[in-house]
């Protein structure tokens, strides 16, 4: 599944992001990377903190390892962030980073946003999660 | 021209009346499938188990709560001989004290929550100082301006007593020979007061260690009891379990304001954003712009809050902690930066909510009324940024009686047998 990074509000199943085989990928705001998302948890937990994993691309394909990354992120309808600051700091070889911390107070709309510095340059890719 | 006149009148008629059939018809369908998601999602038919349970060994346990029971009520621990826990937590205003700030030794800066239901909550205190609620019971009793007494008189006061003794050792085992007045002062602990904290220092670290060890149990015994203390299902809870069976029956359960004022709740209000879960709360932390009480010294909330429990030798990381996983990611990702703490209080339950005013805080309000105006024209922070900026909410006059007859829905008893509600002495 490849949505633009600015995918709009998604009204797909419950099973979006759920596990590897349900992982979103998007491109990063520059097209330039491939963000690919998905949560460790299956069922995505409520109000309990659990690990998502990241898979950085670039435009061939190619892993994108080491790299500095940072998540924010929560319900811009709500205007609140996440109820825990979330860190990426474990990389995962193959591209793949452990994004860990997350926690979701209520089901609803959320964003996921990461950044990623190389080459001097910002790298923005922001997903919208809808939970069940 | 008359005709005309005629027709449309009729036509208005006609139009009225079929709306009026309308709604009728419809009166128990009138919400729509995410309304109805939320509305399960709040009954308290969807509560989970406490979070206690996993890190408090006695929390099951009735020998326990017998002991905790005792304890709440036990006015010897305190330094005046006057101040219990039921002090303040008063059964018959379901464990609150009705005043705007709370009255120990001295005066407390913050009013008295209730503690029905609270053993629910990941936070304890309305700045989530603690993390667990056994931890919670500790501090009351060393605080200078609650019960104003230390570890050390707590726990010869339970020594000394056959009654208590006996249940101690029931739930904890043998409780070692405290006699030794040179090891074991009557007066000792970490406290401000000067005599206590002075003997405190001089006990050997590993009998300060055997005296804070029971005082620990001695708090654990207490989570016990108020375990016992949650809310019975309210009229809503009644309503939200109609509504999932579908039943027509749900309109009857609440009245027609009452469903007006569960929508705007739902809707229009926004309460749902923080408001939300079985106990009405998602007990995370926001900033709502409550006035300061204190116009010289402001009350930073959530800021101090997770610097104190960071500081705590009783946090989820301490080796008090029952839990063989000591899972503490809680604290592993807290939030510590001062322009996402500062000015945030922890989301209140709105369980029983008619019979705990004055509200806020530091009771900053009278009622419920005052709450709802509040909402509607939020002042100014004057710390840390408003998480109520971004969404003003208009609501009439009616509006705003309907949300307050809402809130009336969820009055319930205590889910408690009668003898947890009153003195054991
Ligand atoms: C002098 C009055 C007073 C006494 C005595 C007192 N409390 Fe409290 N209690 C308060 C106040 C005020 C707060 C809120 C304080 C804060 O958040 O800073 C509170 C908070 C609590 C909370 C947390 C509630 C929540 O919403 O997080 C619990 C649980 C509690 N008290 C239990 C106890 C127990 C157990 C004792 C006896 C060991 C006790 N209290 C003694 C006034 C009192
Ligand atoms: C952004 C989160 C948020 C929203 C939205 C919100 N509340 Fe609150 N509410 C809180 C917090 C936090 C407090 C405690 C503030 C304090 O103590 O200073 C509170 C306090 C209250 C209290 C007082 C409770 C007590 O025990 O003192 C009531 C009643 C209440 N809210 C009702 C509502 C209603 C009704 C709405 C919708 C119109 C609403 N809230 C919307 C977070 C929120």
């Amino acid at each position: 599944m490849l949505a633009s990074a600015n995918n709009t509000e998604s009204k797909n199943s419950k099973l979006e992001y759920a596990g590897k085989e349900h992982a979103v990928a998007i491109l990063s705001e520059s097209g330039n990377y491939r963000f690919t998302l998905y949560s460790k948890s299956v069922p995505i937990p409520l109000k309990r903190i659990h690990s998502w994993i990241l898979k950085i691309e670039d435009k061939s394909g190619e892993p994108v390892s080491q790299a500095k990354l940072f998540v924010n992120g929560g319900m811009p309808a709500h205007r609140h962030g996440f109820p825990t600051k979330p860190v990426i700091k474990k990389y995962l070889g193959n591209g793949e980073y452990l994004v860990e911390g997350i926690k979701f107070t209520m089901p609803g709309f959320w964003e996921m946003r990461f950044t990623m510095n190389v080459n001097r340059q910002r790298e923005r890719a922001i997903f919208k999660i809808t939970l069940h | 021209m008359r005709k005309r006149v005629l027709t449309t009148f009729s036509g208005i008629v006609i139009f009225l009346c079929t709306g009026i059939v309308f709604t009728q018809a419809n009166d128990a369908v009138a919400w729509n499938e995410a309304e109805r998601a939320s509305i399960s999602r709040l009954s308290i038919h969807a509560l989970g188990e406490s979070p206690e349970l996993k890190v408090n060994r006695v929390a099951k346990d009735a020998k326990a709560a017998e002991l905790g029971h005792h304890l709440f009520f036990d006015t010897r621990l305190s330094i005046n001989g006057k101040v219990a826990c039921a002090s303040c937590h008063l059964p018959e205003k379901y464990f609150t004290d009705g005043r705007k700030t709370a009255k120990g030794i001295n005066s407390v800066n913050r009013n008295a929550p209730t503690v029905v239901g609270i053993n629910h909550s990941n936070w304890l205190f309305l700045d989530g100082r603690t993390d667990s609620l056994w931890s919670q019971a500790m501090q009351p009793l060393e605080n200078e301006h609650e019960h104003g007494t230390n570890r050390s008189h707590v726990v010869h006061v339970v020594y000394k007593d056959k009654k208590l003794h006996q249940l101690y050792e029931a739930s904890f085992g043998a409780m070692p020979d405290l006699l030794n007045k040179a090891r074991f002062p009557e007066q000792a602990g970490p406290v401000k007061d000067r005599a206590a904290s002075y003997a405190w220092q001089n006990m050997k670290k590993s009998d300060q260690e055997i005296i804070t060890g029971i005082f620990v149990n001695l708090a654990k015994a207490i989570a016990a009891y108020e375990l016992k203390l949650n809310p019975s299902p309210a009229r809503f809870d009644h309503f939200a379990q109609a509504l999932e069976k579908n039943e027509a029956k749900a309109a009857e359960i609440l009245n027609k304001q009452e469903r007006a004022g569960l929508k705007l709740f739902l809707n229009k209000g926004k309460c749902n954003i923080c408001h939300n879960g079985p106990m009405f709360s998602d007990f995370s932390f926001h900033n709502i712009a409550t006035p300061q009480l204190n116009a010289k010294k402001y009350d930073w909330g959530r800021y101090k809050g997770v610097n104190k429990l960071l500081r705590s030798k009783f946090n989820c990381r301490s080796q008090y902690n029952d839990d063989p996983e000591k899972n503490c990611d809680e604290i592993k990702y807290i939030i510590r930066k001062r322009e996402h703490t500062i000015g945030l209080f922890r989301t209140p339950s709105l369980r029983n909510i008619t019979k705990t005013a004055p509200y806020m805080h530091a009771g900053q309000y009278k009622t419920l009324k005052e709450v709802i105006d509040h909402y509607v024209d939020p002042p100014k922070t004057l710390v840390g940024t408003s998480d109520l900026i971004p969404f003003p909410i208009d609501l009439t006059k009616q509006e705003k009686q309907q949300l307050e007859a809402f809130l009336g829905t969820l009055d319930s008893d205590i889910d408690a047998a009668q003898k947890w509600l009153t003195s054991p002495h």
